[in-house]
């Protein structure tokens, strides 16, 4: 079940560092977006695993994947909102550790995010769009 | 052959060979440093080469194909980018440049693999290798997906790939390269040694032949004291 502990941490952080900033599009949620109003799109991208230590009966895996968030806002305001959007989305995550290790939860699992990478993508239909991605891995004993 | 100094001492080595030996241990260790410096600077072409080979192929493989314009629109960019238009269509069009046939995934990534590894293959001393998409879509692909189709991220997850394979690859190439500053660290030990076991043989033969009064007018004796012509003179 570790890839919905991961997913969940990662939204969770996401969830609550980001408030009520703007309206958070999830993935597989129905989402329609009002004109004019900024918001974002939240995304978890999986990337490749590989066997990084080898133990007796069992390995450890580094999982790797992406944080991918499209920042929308309106078009011919200018960039500047865009960009305060994108600076505090990156900041969230940028060299973050995300981790449920209190007693608690049902699975012990510690998430290191890399330096994000904003990149803006521009006019989109009645958008303007920016991007940050954030690389992250975990390890875990299969 | 036993050599000996002026003053009647034995010495370990003929002066004269030992200083060519000197000469020639000198010139091994330039020999050498320039082969370093060959070695350091002609590793890094092949390494750039075959991660960028990889790196394309890894693109290729990673990318969705509809038309196939995606596909060969990944370019190979030698020493900067190439911002060219998609590389040339390998499926069969009729007189109005409109395809006649549907793209096969097959001869589609053929020719983008082809067509980026000429580059790659046929670049001399490669400064750098840009990997990038001239077709107009790439960021939809990249980052914003369509309605039915999500985003791909395909350069960014091989990206992630990459950097995690190059580890080890980097790794070798440092330990090679600690093993021959090492060589040439122990070269540069040996040659110093040698030098100083040839200055004090000389200076110990000199303060032996002064000693005697055999010779005169330089060096300094064992008890500190500077000696010249004069004392020389006065101990005749």
């Amino acid at each position: 079940m570790s890839f919905k502990y991961e997913a969940q941490l990662i939204e969770e952080k996401f969830n609550t560092a980001w408030g009520n900033t703007t309206p958070i599009e999830w993935d597989n949620v129905d989402y329609n977006p009002t004109a004019g109003t900024s918001y974002v799109k939240f995304t978890i991208v999986n990337g490749n695993s590989t066997i990084a230590g080898i133990g007796g009966s069992s390995n450890m895996h580094r999982i790797r994947g992406l944080i991918s968030i499209n920042v929308f806002t309106a078009l011919n305001t200018g960039s500047r909102s865009g960009r305060e959007l994108v600076d505090q989305a990156a900041a969230i995550f940028r060299e973050a550790q995300i981790s449920n290790s209190d007693s608690s939860s049902a699975e012990d699992m510690t998430i290191f995010c890399g330096a994000g990478n904003i990149t803006r993508i521009g006019k989109v239909e009645d958008w303007f769009v920016y991007n940050v991605t954030v690389p992250f891995y975990r390890n875990e004993i299969f | 052959m036993t050599t000996y100094g002026n003053s009647g001492r034995k010495l370990t080595l003929d002066p004269t060979k030992k200083i060519k030996k000197i000469n020639e241990n000198h010139e091994n260790f330039e020999q050498m440093m320039s082969n370093f410096n060959i070695i350091i600077k002609d590793a890094g072409y092949p390494v750039l080469k075959a991660t960028a080979r990889h790196t394309h192929g890894r693109l290729i493989a990673r990318s969705p194909i509809v038309t196939g314009s995606y596909v060969l629109s990944h370019k190979v960019g030698l020493n900067g980018k190439d911002s060219s238009v998609t590389y040339g269509d390998p499926l069969p069009v009729d007189e109005h440049g409109e395809r006649i046939a549907q793209p096969n995934r097959r001869s589609v990534v053929g020719y983008a693999i082809a067509k980026g590894q000429q580059v790659i293959a046929k670049a001399h001393r490669p400064k750098k290798f840009v990997l990038s998409n001239s077709i107009h879509y790439a960021p939809n692909v990249e980052f914003m997906g369509w309605a039915n189709s999500p985003a791909y991220h395909v350069y960014a997850l091989t990206l992630l790939e990459m950097r995690e394979e190059m580890k080890p690859i980097v790794s070798e190439i440092h330990k090679k390269i600690f093993r021959l500053m090492t060589k040439v660290k122990n070269n540069a030990i040996k040659n110093k040694q040698m030098k100083d076991e040839y200055v004090r043989e000389e200076l110990m033969a000199m303060d032996a032949d002064a000693d005697t009064g055999m010779i005169s007018g330089y060096g300094e004796s064992k008890t500190g004291g500077a000696f010249d012509s004069d004392i020389v003179k006065k101990r005749q």
